[in-house]
Parts: structure tokens; C-alpha cells; sequence
């Protein structure tokens, strides 16, 4: 073997060599190396790609629960209990951090996070500068806002500064800004759609906008544009109203979104339709005389009117004109803009319009982005005519696939609109697809993504029991996990339609182990009916039919001692249920006793029957003098109870 | 333009119903799919086809259709010139001059349309001038207008002629008929034939599921925002500045849920300035150390000059603090001059026990001493 030094020195590699450099410098000569320019990256662009990567499992429980099966919650209550104690958590420990700060000396971070450092608090003594106030400002701290500039204001405060401020004061009037810091107390909101507080005035916004509307003309105006707003958005009426006819009056120029801020009043002002609508075409066009390009805002703003008008005309072809209008004039739809459509052409009552199919064709995988705070209705909405004005389970497929394209799962709004949303899409595909499509669409949806509420169940349940015999075998066990799971085991209803299901409409054939299963299930709602706390109001109450079920469920499944505990509770404790049992049920249940040759349980259940004038109790009796032998006592007690007669008559 | 555009969209309907009913429709209006919109003109249509003898009915709705199909493609030309010719801004004399223009023509176009209503109306029996006004309504109620945009009172007065009921109609002259219509042409306002649509029964659902598609853009634009939409968009309009930032926060809220995976979280928390930031740089947000060159903090001798002996003990205690504070990254240029700055004035508190000493070293640096006091 050559050694590398021996190599080298051979001549043929050297030759080798000097070959391959003279090539590659004969390609560096005729073509030239292009360094790619540098892309310019964001700080979180690394991150996103990296999160790209991740996809849905929907096996998996969020992320926020721990990853543990004793701490998985498998209930919508446990749900929200868990995600929220969890912040809780964390709000008490900044709660610590903020009423102790004296107790945390180490600084570990450098430089230092701002998140983590307690709030400042500002009083006489503390220094502050102009810049502080912008910082405020910047970080919608609305209270210390106000009190900075309390502070500052002696030493006299821009007038930049101080338009800022009242922007920032019109923008939130009283209510102290959301929070960035939790976002499960924003997912599990109860709604978006709160009822808005009005407008309160307040002496800082009164001075600041008397001290700036004398400045010169566009300071002025920016002041005016301000309180525009903010007293349009408080539905001040009166007040805001008043400002937007002095300020066009003044000549100042009115901004898009004051404009769109009244277009928003416009409803509040005049009642009959016709007049809303001349008052929206008199504030689009003085826009227009003013030209004011109109924006999304606008749009929305003016379809939300519409939505008002009489319905389906002329509330149709005028949202179809401001449409029409709008999109023309250059605003770029965004998804509120649809959801008013939908919301006009798809009323309960009105004609059947099929608007979302075109809306559809318009949306399918784009990327969407949220633009107004009504963009997070769209899906709901959608999904909602999906379910019960179209009943087309293509669209509902075609609109969850718009869901998951992309980001758009942001757009669901929160907890509460997400559930509304899977609730139509699981009962729309429960009523329109084979059980077999939608068992698969169920299993990834629940539990993880959804859970679903005793009304959807019920769907299911009625799906189930449509399905036949041999389906219900196969789901109901487990069906009736996850409603166990679900804590719906306290609904009635729901209880009564399992074992309606069990016991009559599928009732599977005597040789199947699903007979067992059943009779487990049965079990099982018989004690958890039984453990049930004594006094709770929402207590399910037995029925005979229910009782029944439970026994027949129970012997067919070959549980004869467990029977005879619901049969003793049936016996023993009539009146506190309702109902008498059928003669039907009581035949099995005598034949049961007569099989496992028990005659005390036979002769319980003849004395049922003949107290509470059931036709057959001598017949019964007769059936069991026949298969049993009866001691004295039972023999005098079984006489007492159907007569001798009844008896030898059937003996002769 | 209306009638045109449902006539395409119809040719080939959507849904099996729709179908099914288009056809039905077909068996009763012979061949006309046109009017299923709007449910007053297909009362008129079946009131016109009740007039007539059964025999009769087929060819005669054929040949009115072609003709309605004719005249509003004929409508729909001029006006479609109107608009196109029309600038926005001309000067006064002159808008008045076009006008007119325009007004002689649409007088002319007018007199030709009235004739030949006129003479489909003769040849079709029946209540002639009821007919021609409906004919005429018909056409001209969609076209779009030329004029400068409408004022509230116009429209007002718009309204007030379409609450009328179509009996009043046949009441007036058909003139005075005429007159209103064309009236209503100039004024425009899709709105106004909107406002006097009748309202839809319950019953009559079924009927417009044949029309349940609906294409969004289809609207008749309103007229009122006259502006190229790919035009510059002038970056500095005026806006709220700060609002804008306050709305943008919230929007962005709106759709930060809790995090799905622990790159999501990670987002976040870069986001809220948790993170170090992309691209990893160990300064990050160190501002002070920007400020500071890398020379004051290592090269700290020179604060010694003029006050610190040449040798001797203080010299090379002094030193030895330099080395020291030159290695530390904890403090700022500042603090370290400041520190050094400490030692200065301890020793000059304690000059006169240093020099009794000798620590000061010779004559030569004492007198240095006294020249930099001085």
C-alpha cells in the first residue's frame, strides 16, 4: 500500500492534480458564483418554520394540559377548570412578584425582561419624563397613563404626547385594557359579543381635547377625529354626532375611520329601514365629496347595516350593492364581510339562499387574516348554515376544511364558539352521513378537539339506534364510555334513550356477547343512579321503564344476583318511582326466577303483578306452582295472592 | 342588465330542484327562465299569458321575449357609452352643454322605445297601454344612470313614487306613465327598485330556491365612491396613530390563543420580549455596552495619570486595582472610572501620613503632585 507521502510523490497523482485545478478554474471562468442575497428574517421566523413542522395529533391532549392520564381532562367542565387553575397560578404569582417586589433582590436577567419585573406604581415622588408616558401609552396601561400625566402635567406635556393620550383614552374610555399575559382566560370568554358600557366622561378627556382642538388646524382635527371615535364607539350618539357635523362644519377633514365609527351609529339613530338606509348612502357620499377612500371598516360597518333592512328585500341587493360598491372602490373583503352576507341571506325564516357555496369558492385555501373583530363569527356562521339552512353536509365538510387551512384555526374565536361550531358540524354530519364515515369523523374530533354536549349525543344515540342492532353493538360500549367520560350520565334523558336503545330497538340476538356488555352498562347506570347524592336537585329519578330495562338488560346479560337487587328495589319500593312494569317484562323476569329456580323472587314479582292489576298474575302463578316445588308458606302466600280457584282451574 | 345576467346563470342551474322547477316554469312561460327573480314580473307575465287564447300563447310569448331580449341589449349600449365618456371633472359650461347632449338622446332613444312598446303592445291584444307601461318599466328600470349622484332629497322623493301602488298606473295617462318611469331611470338607485320589491311569502320559497345561488359580486354598484381602486394609495393620509396601534393590539390578541406546542409557546414568548430574539446576538438589548468602546473598560491606566505616584507601593497597588477592574465584566466604564476615582480621593484624605511615610516616593513626584493641585 502507498503511503500518502509516496503518493504524492508519484507523478501520475501529481499530473492528476494539476488536471483537477485547471478544471475548476475553468469553471470559475465560465460561470460565475452567485452568492445568494441575504434574506432579511424576522425574530420568530426561525420558530415558525420549526412549528410548521409540527402537525395535529389528534390523539394527543393540548398542549396546556399535563401530559399525564390522571390529568387529562376528559370533560368540557374539567376542561376549563384545568386550563384556567392553571393561570390562576401564574396570575398569583405575579400577584406575589407585584405586592412583595421588596423580597426579590436577585436580577438574574440581563438585559432585563420587563414581563417579569412588577408593574411600577407612580405616586408624588416618582420621576417621570415624557418618555415614560409614551411607554404607557405604547403598552396600554391606561391607569398609569392617567396618572403619569397627573404628574407631568405641571411641567407642561406635548402636544403630541397629549393627543396620544387622548387617543389612547377614547380608545378604552373606562375599561382597563385585555391583558396580553393570559391567553386561556381570553379562549374561555364567555362571549365576544358583551354588551358595550358607555360612554363615561371624564374630566382628562374633556381638557385634552379643549387644550388641543384650539392648536392649529391638523392637530385640531386629529383631536376631533379622536373623540369621534371613541364616543362613536361608547355609543355616545348625541355627543359624537354633534362633533362629526363641527368638525365637517369646521372644515376639518373627517377620517375613515370616524366615518366608519358613525356608520356603526347610523342604526341607533333612525328606526324605520328605509331612513337607515338614506342616512348610510348621506355619510357614504359626504365620504366621498370629502374623498375619503373607504376601507374595510367601512364595508363592514355598512353591511351590518343591512343586516337591519327587511329581509329578503331589499336587505339582499343592497348588501350585494355596498358589495359591489366597496369592492370596486378597492377595499379587499375580509371574513366579517362575509359573515354579514351570510347573515342577511340566510335567515330562519327567509328563502333558502346558497350565498356560502360562492363565498366558498371564493375562500377555499387562501391563508386568512384577521382584519375586524367580526372576521371570528364567519366560521361559526358558516358552519350554522351549513347545518340548518343548506342541511348539506359537503359544504360542512368544505368549510372545516377552510378551518384548517393554513392559520385560519385562529380565526374560531374562542372556546365557546369552537364548541358551537363542532356542535353543528357533528350533528350536521351525524344526520347526513353513514355511521360509518361518521364514527371516523368522531373519533379524531373527540374527545381531544371537542367534547360533546347531551344534545349532540342524543343525535348520536338516534343515529346509533338507525343504524341496526349489529352497529349499536359495536359503538354503544363505546359510546357509553365517553358519556361516562362526559358527565352525562346525569341527564334523564339520555339515560332513558341508552336503555331504550339497549333493551328494545337493538336488541341483539340471545347467543351475542354484546348481551353482556349491555348488562354491564345497565349495571352501571343502575349505580350511578343509585350513588347519586341525596337531595341534588338535578338527580335522575327512576322509572319503571327504566327499571324494567335495567332487569331485563340484566338477565339477558346472565346477571341473575345483581338482578335481583333492582328486583327487590322494584317491589319494595313502589311509589317512589313512576309507572308499572309491562306484562312482557315481567314474564322474563319470571321465567329468570323460575330458571335459577329462586321462589321468593318469583312470588315478589306475582304479587306485582296481581297489585297492580296486571291480567296473568294467575297464569303466572300457575306457571310457578307448576316448575317449582313450593314449601307450605309460599304455597298459602301464592293462594292469597292469585286465589285457590285460579289455581286448581289450571291444575284441572 | 339585471334580466341579462340572471339569463346566463340560469342556463345552467345549480341544484336537481332548481331543475325541476326551471322546468316547470319553462311548460307555463314557454322558454322564459328570465323573470323567476322577481316575482311582480312574473305575476305580470302570467297575467299577460292569461289574456290570451291557449292557442295563441306559444309564439306570441316567444316573439315578445326576443323582443324584451333585444331592446335591453339595445338599453344596455348607450348607457354603458355614458359612462365610459363621462369624466369626472369638466368645467361648468361645458357639463351643461353634454348635458344636454345627453338629454336630446336619451329623448330620442325614449321616443323609440315608446313607439316600439307601442307595437308590440298592438300586437298583442289585450289592455294595450298596460302592457307597453310594463314593457317599458321593464327595460328601463335597471339601466344605470349617467347622472351626478343623488341627493337626499331625490331620493326621498324616489321612495315616495315607488311606495305607489302599480294600479296608480293604469290610472295616469300613459304619457304621464312614460314620464315616471323615465323619472326613475335618471335617479337611478337600484335601492329604490329594492324598497318596492314585494316581500316574499313563506309560500314562495320553493319557487326562489331555483334562484338560492347567489354570486357575491353581483350587485349593482351604488355610484357614490368613484375611484380607480389601483390607484397609489397615499401613504400619508392622516390617521390615529396611536388608535391604529391600540386596534392593531387587539385584532392581534383576538387570535393569539394558548399555545398548541412548545415552538408555538416559544413564539409567544418571544413576542412578549421573554426570548432571546433571532438572530442570536450575546449584546442583545445590551445598550449600555453599545455605548461603551471596548478600550474603556480594559484600558483604564490613564485615570491614574496625574495624581497616582510613579512607583512605590500606592503605584503599584493602583496597578494592580487597574488589572483588576479591567477584567471584570460586570461593571459599567463609568462604575470602574468612578471606583478608581474612590481610591484618588483616599489617598489624598490621607496625603499627609502617606507622605510622612514615603509612600509618595521621591521629591520629584511630590512636587508633580503639587503642580497638578495647582
Amino acid at each position: 500500500m502507498l503511503t500518502l507521502n509516496g503518493r504524492l510523490g508519484s507523478r501520475k497523482v501529481a499530473q492528476k492534480l494539476l488536471a483537477r485545478l485547471q478544471s475548476t478554474r475553468d469553471a470559475a471562468n465560465t460561470q460565475s458564483i452567485e452568492i445568494p442575497k441575504r434574506i432579511e428574517r424576522g425574530p420568530t421566523d426561525i420558530l415558525r418554520a420549526l412549528a410548521s413542522t409540527v402537525g395535529k395529533d389528534p390523539t394527543a391532549a393540548h398542549f396546556k394540559y399535563h401530559d399525564d392520564p390522571y390529568f387529562i381532562p376528559t370533560s368540557n367542565r374539567a376542561k376549563r377548570t384545568y386550563a384556567l387553575s392553571r393561570e390562576a397560578g401564574r396570575r398569583a404569582a405575579m400577584w406575589i412578584r407585584q405586592e412583595h417586589a421588596e423580597l426579590f433582590t436577585q436580577m438574574t436577567a440581563d438585559p432585563i425582561i420587563k414581563d417579569f419585573l412588577p408593574r411600577a406604581v407612580y405616586d408624588e415622588n416618582s420621576k417621570v419624563t415624557e418618555k415614560t408616558l409614551h411607554d404607557a401609552i405604547r403598552d396600554a396601561q391606561l391607569s398609569d397613563a392617567v396618572t403619569i400625566y397627573r404628574l407631568l402635567k405641571k411641567d407642561g406635556v406635548s402636544l403630541r404626547t397629549k393627543q396620544d393620550l387622548l387617543e389612547l383614552l377614547c380608545y378604552y374610555n373606562d375599561e382597563e385594557p385585555t391583558s396580553d399575559q393570559f391567553p386561556e382566560e381570553r379562549w374561555f370568554r364567555r362571549s365576544l359579543q358583551n354588551i358595550k358600557p358607555k360612554w363615561k366622561s371624564n374630566d382628562i378627556v374633556d381638557e385634552l381635547f379643549e387644550s388641543l382642538k384650539n392648536e392649529d388646524s391638523a392637530i385640531a382635527t386629529a383631536a376631533y377625529n379622536a373623540l369621534i371615535c371613541g364616543t362613536a364607539k361608547y355609543l355616545q350618539v348625541d355627543k359624537a354626532w354633534y362633533l362629526y357635523d363641527e368638525c365637517l362644519a369646521k372644515g376639518f377633514p373627517v377620517y375613515v375611520r370616524s366615518f366608519n365609527n358613525m356608520l356603526r351609529l347610523v342604526q341607533f339613530s333612525k328606526d324605520a329601514g328605509g331612513q337607515r338606509l338614506t342616512f348610510m348612502m348621506d355619510v357614504l357620499k359626504t365620504m366621498s365629496r370629502n374623498n375619503v377612500r373607504p376601507d374595510i371598516g367601512t364595508l363592514n360597518a355598512a353591511l351590518q347595516l343591512s343586516t337591519l333592512l327587511k329581509c329578503p328585500e331589499p336587505g339582499r341587493s343592497v348588501a350585494l350593492s355596498i358589495y359591489k360598491e366597496m369592492t370596486n372602490a378597492g377595499v379587499e373583503p375580509s371574513l366579517g364581510t362575509y359573515f354579514y352576507l351570510l347573515t342577511i341571506f340566510c335567515r330562519t325564516n327567509g328563502p333558502v339562499s346558497e350565498i356560502l357555496i360562492d363565498i366558498l369558492d371564493r375562500l377555499e385555501g387562501k391563508e386568512l387574516e384577521i382584519k375586524d373583530p367580526q372576521d371570528l363569527f364567519f366560521f361559526v356562521k358558516a358552519m350554522d348554515i351549513a347545518r340548518n339552512h343548506l342541511m348539506n353536509i359537503d359544504v360542512g365538510h368544505r368549510v372545516h376544511k377552510l378551518l384548517l387551512t393554513g392559520k385560519n384555526y385562529n380565526l374560531i374565536g374562542e372556546n365557546y364558539m369552537e364548541s358551537i361550531y363542532y356542535r353543528h358540524y357533528l350533528i350536521l354530519a351525524v344526520q347526513s352521513e353513514s355511521i360509518d364515515s361518521f364514527i371516523k369523523l368522531y373519533d379524531t374530533l373527540v374527545p381531544n378537539i371537542y367534547i360533546p354536549e347531551p344534545d349532540v349525543m342524543n343525535e348520536i344515540l338516534l343515529a346509533v339506534e338507525i343504524a341496526g342492532a349489529s352497529m349499536a353493538e359495536n359503538l354503544l360500549p363505546q359510546l357509553w364510555s365517553h358519556m361516562v367520560m362526559f358527565e352525562h350520565t346525569q341527564r334523564e334523558h339520555l339515560m332513558v334513550h341508552v336503555l331504550q336503545i339497549m333493551h328494545t330497538t337493538c336488541q341483539p340476538p340471545s347467543d351475542s356477547v354484546a348481551n353482556t356488555q349491555y348488562a354491564d352498562i345497565a349495571w352501571d347506570i343502575w349505580n350511578r343512579i343509585e350513588g347519586q347524592r341525596p337531595g341534588y336537585t338535578m338527580a335522575v329519578k327512576w322509572n319503571a321503564e327504566m327499571l324494567g330495562n335495567v332487569t331485563v338488560l340484566l338477565i339477558r346479560g346472565g346477571y341473575f344476583d345483581k338482578m335481583l337487587t333492582v328486583l327487590s328495589y322494584l317491589t319494595e319500593k313502589q311509589g317512589v318511582y313512576t309507572g308499572i312494569l309491562s306484562k312482557d317484562q315481567l314474564d322474563t323476569i319470571l321465567n329468570a326466577c323460575l330458571e335459577n329456580g329462586h321462589a321468593t323472587a318469583a312470588l315478589s314479582i306475582i304479587s306485582y303483578a296481581a297489585n297492580n292489576g296486571i291480567a296473568g298474575a294467575g297464569q303466572m302463578g300457575y306457571k310457578l306452582i307448576t316448575t317449582l316445588s313450593l314449601d307450605s308458606a309460599e304455597e298459602t302466600k301464592l293462594v292469597n295472592l292469585v286465589g285457590k280457584e285460579v289455581l286448581q282451574l289450571h291444575l284441572g | 342588465m339585471i334580466t341579462l345576467r340572471i339569463l346566463t346563470r340560469n342556463i345552467t342551474p345549480q341544484i336537481a330542484t332548481s331543475t325541476q322547477h326551471l322546468h316547470s316554469s319553462k311548460v307555463l312561460f314557454s322558454a322564459d327562465s328570465s323573470d323567476s327573480d322577481s316575482s311582480d314580473d312574473e305575476k305580470n307575465k302570467r297575467k299577460i299569458v292569461a289574456s290570451n287564447s291557449v292557442a295563441k300563447k306559444e309564439p306570441r310569448v316567444d316573439r315578445l321575449n326576443a323582443l324584451l331580449q333585444t331592446m335591453t341589449m339595445n338599453a344596455k349600449t348607450p348607457s354603458k357609452v355614458d359612462i365610459a365618456v363621462k369624466p369626472k371633472k369638466i368645467s361648468n359650461a361645458r357639463s351643461q352643454l353634454s348635458k344636454k347632449n345627453e338629454k336630446t338622446i336619451v329623448n330620442l332613444f325614449e321616443k323609440k322605445l315608446t313607439g316600439a312598446a307601442k307595437d308590440v303592445a298592438a300586437t298583442f291584444g289585450g289592455d294595450t297601454s298596460k302592457t307597453e307601461s310594463e314593457l317599458l318599466k321593464k327595460i328601463l328600470t335597471p339601466s344605470k344612470s349617467s347622472e351626478e349622484p343623488m341627493d337626499l332629497s331625490k331620493l326621498v322623493k324616489g321612495m315616495n313614487i315607488d311606495r305607489r301602488k302599480p294600479q296608480e298606473y293604469q290610472s295616469n295617462s300613459r304619457a304621464d306613465q312614460v314620464h315616471d318611469i323615465i323619472q326613475k331611470t335618471k335617479q337611478n338607485a337600484p335601492i329604490q327598485q329594492q324598497m318596492s320589491r314585494p316581500k316574499f311569502s313563506g309560500k314562495s320559497r320553493k319557487k326562489i330556491h331555483i334562484n338560492a345561488r347567489v354570486t357575491v359580486d353581483s350587485g349593482n354598484p351604488l355610484g357614490i365612491f368613484e375611484m380607480d381602486p389601483e390607484a397609489v394609495v397615499d401613504p400619508n393620509i392622516p390617521t390615529l396613530q396611536t388608535w391604529d396601534h391600540l386596534e392593531k393590539r387587539d385584532l392581534k390578541l383576538l387570535v393569539t390563543h394558548p399555545p398548541i406546542h412548545f415552538i408555538d409557546q416559544m413564539i409567544q414568548w418571544t413576542e412578549q420580549g421573554k426570548l432571546w430574539r433571532f438572530p442570536i446576538d450575546n449584546e442583545q438589548d445590551l445598550t449600555i455596552d453599545q455605548e461603551e468602546h471596548f478600550s474603556d473598560h480594559v484600558f483604564l491606566e490613564p485615570y491614574l495619570e496625574g495624581w497616582c505616584p510613579r512607583k512605590g507601593p500606592i503605584r503599584h497597588f493602583m496597578e494592580l486595582v487597574c488589572v483588576g477592574l479591567s477584567k471584570n465584566a460586570f461593571m459599567t466604564a463609568q462604575e470602574k472610572k468612578d471606583h478608581i476615582m474612590w481610591f484618588k480621593e483616599y489617598f489624598d484624605k490621607k496625603r499627609d501620613l502617606l507622605t510622612e511615610l514615603g509612600a509618595y516616593g521621591t521629591e520629584k513626584s511630590s512636587e508633580e503632585l503639587k503642580q497638578v493641585e495647582a
